[in-house]
């Protein structure tokens, strides 16, 4: 017979959501910067260049997104925010991951001219054809 | 094409995958001549390192001929042979700038899978979890090199391909532990591992400039090659009673000016810590097992250099308080392979380092199930299988 645990995975994993959901509730806005080595003129040009942008937010649930330009950091660049407003709410960890993603793409559009990708990376996975970052 | 591909823990398997592609206009497409088995490789077969994908390519230690490049490729062109360090750089970040090219910022494509670790990301490398980039390894007959000219390096004439293969990562590796510990003339320096990675720190080592340098393992023909292939002195952990005891004997009471540890995290060793360590990583309370980077700390002299080259994910029986009362200076990081492969090149070209002697089996990628299983359990003296795709 199947020992029964005095408290069952589940049950463990509902609490440890309610306590996360406490200390970051559900959120629908994020912002993160990083710093850019770019030309601060530029920035935003770049950032309206519709290309630019469908790389940048790619598979990012997002309603709006704004960005700023702040101060210069001297040979680390230009900071750079990214503000999110995402479609629908997500953990507050969530949130800020994914504006992570959008400000680190757009560092490496500004620096390299690409965005890292494993998109038609190959595997022995038969849904991976086309699969991306 | 066929690949080695992880299809589960310690389930590896030859399959058929699509060839890579040109994505980003700075890529380059790699016929790989040869790849080879890591050391860090185990740590995803035994599952230690989340994130792996069943279908998922392994292999980031490698060199070829460049085949295919994108439109925006300056430096390299089809039919190049070149090699290729295991972290991708950019070359554009303020990291890539200051040469500590694993630290990318612009080359992880999934950097939300390590930063709630780690904090920030690190660069990307192939074939080594979704964790570390998520790109597709090298154990096959093709591979897609991101930022193709700063990652990608001619080999020259009178350099092998045997040689050439390890410069990739094993040399670059231990040369950097080495470059870590700024060695002086007179300098003992201890490496903990004799695998190709720890063999290779301690060639470093003597090339610049240390009088001693003391090999520890338990393996005896990998013993033998530290004593006649490297010229380093020996202790047998396995057959000592204390390690710390003969470094002091060995160095005249006073332990070794630098200890690099070449084992990282599936360390072997003796006594309750092992143990300990053994049924904590068993129960998947930690990842590590970190008797070889305890002892190294424990062994080196006051106000001396850790260097540590090992790979470890979450340890949590990390006894700080030796390195701060004792003062010592810790360097560590992924290698930097770029910032050294100059002088690497050099070395080779002038006789004074040759790594092919790490390969003791050739086969067929077909046989690349077999070369892991001979490479973990360390049968027939494998220290490194590399693969012929």
């Amino acid at each position: 017979m199947k020992p029964q645990l005095p408290i069952s995975p589940r049950d463990v994993a509902d609490k440890a959501r309610d306590v996360l959901a406490r200390v970051r509730p559900p959120a629908t806005h994020a912002r993160r910067s990083l710093p850019i080595r770019h030309s601060a003129e530029d920035l935003p040009r770049l950032w309206s260049d519709a290309d630019a942008r469908a790389a940048v937010l790619a598979g990012i649930p997002v309603a709006d997104a704004a960005f700023e330009v702040g101060r210069d950091l001297g040979e680390w660049g230009t900071v750079v925010t990214v503000d999110l407003q995402l479609e629908s709410p997500v953990p507050g960890v969530a949130a800020q991951v994914l504006a992570g993603k959008v400000v680190r793409r757009l560092k490496a559009l500004a620096e390299t001219g690409e965005v890292p990708t494993t998109a038609e990376n190959p595997s022995a996975r038969t849904d991976a054809q086309g699969e991306a970052a | 094409m066929r690949a080695l591909c992880w299809m589960g823990v310690n389930d590896l398997q030859v399959r058929s995958v699509p060839d890579p592609q040109i994505v980003n206009s700075h890529d380059a497409i790699i016929k790989v001549r040869l790849t080879t088995t890591c050391g860090s490789d185990l740590h995803l077969l035994g599952g230690y390192i989340p994130t792996m994908r069943e279908g998922d390519v392994i292999g980031h230690e490698y060199m070829g001929e460049v085949v295919e490049v994108g439109r925006d490729t300056a430096r390299v062109r089809p039919g190049d042979r070149v090699v290729v360090p295991s972290f991708f750089g950019c070359g554009r970040c303020w990291y890539c700038e200051h040469d500590l090219w694993s630290l990318c910022d612009n080359t992880h494509p999934k950097p939300e899978l390590q930063e709630p670790v780690l904090g920030y990301a690190t660069g990307g490398i192939p074939g080594y979890s979704h964790a570390f980039g998520g790109y597709a390894g090298s154990h096959a007959e093709a591979i897609r090199v991101p930022h193709a000219d700063v990652n990608c390096f001619a080999v020259p004439d009178g350099v092998t391909d045997e040689q050439a293969l390890f410069l990739s990562d094993a040399v670059p590796t231990g040369y950097m532990g080495a470059d870590f510990c700024n060695i002086h003339p007179g300098d003992t320096v201890a490496v903990w591992g004799c695998g190709a990675v720890g063999l290779m720190a301690q060639r470093s080592a003597l090339l610049m400039g240390a009088q001693r340098v003391i090999a520890i393992d338990r393996l005896p023909e990998r013993l033998a090659l530290a004593r006649e292939r490297i010229g380093a002195e020996t202790i047998d952990y396995g057959e000592s009673e204390s390690v710390m005891e003969q470094l002091r004997e060995i160095t005249g009471g006073r332990g070794p000016d630098a200890c690099i540890d070449a084992v990282g995290m599936e360390a072997h060793g003796t006594g309750p810590q092992y143990a300990y360590d053994r049924v904590k990583q068993a129960l998947h309370l930690h990842t590590d097992r970190g008797s070889a980077l305890r002892e190294a700390a424990y062994a080196c002299r006051k106000g001396g250099t850790l260097s540590v080259l090992g790979v470890y994910g979450v340890i949590d029986k990390f006894p700080f308080g030796i390195i701060m009362n004792k003062g010592l200076t810790v360097r560590t990081a992924q290698q930097h392979g770029q910032r050294y492969m100059r002088a690497m090149l050099e070395h080779v070209q002038k006789g004074e380092l040759d790594p092919s002697f790490l390969i003791t089996h050739r086969m067929s990628i077909e046989e690349g199930p077999r070369g892991y299983e001979l490479f973990k359990n360390k049968d027939e003296g494998c220290v490194r299988a590399v693969f012929t795709p």
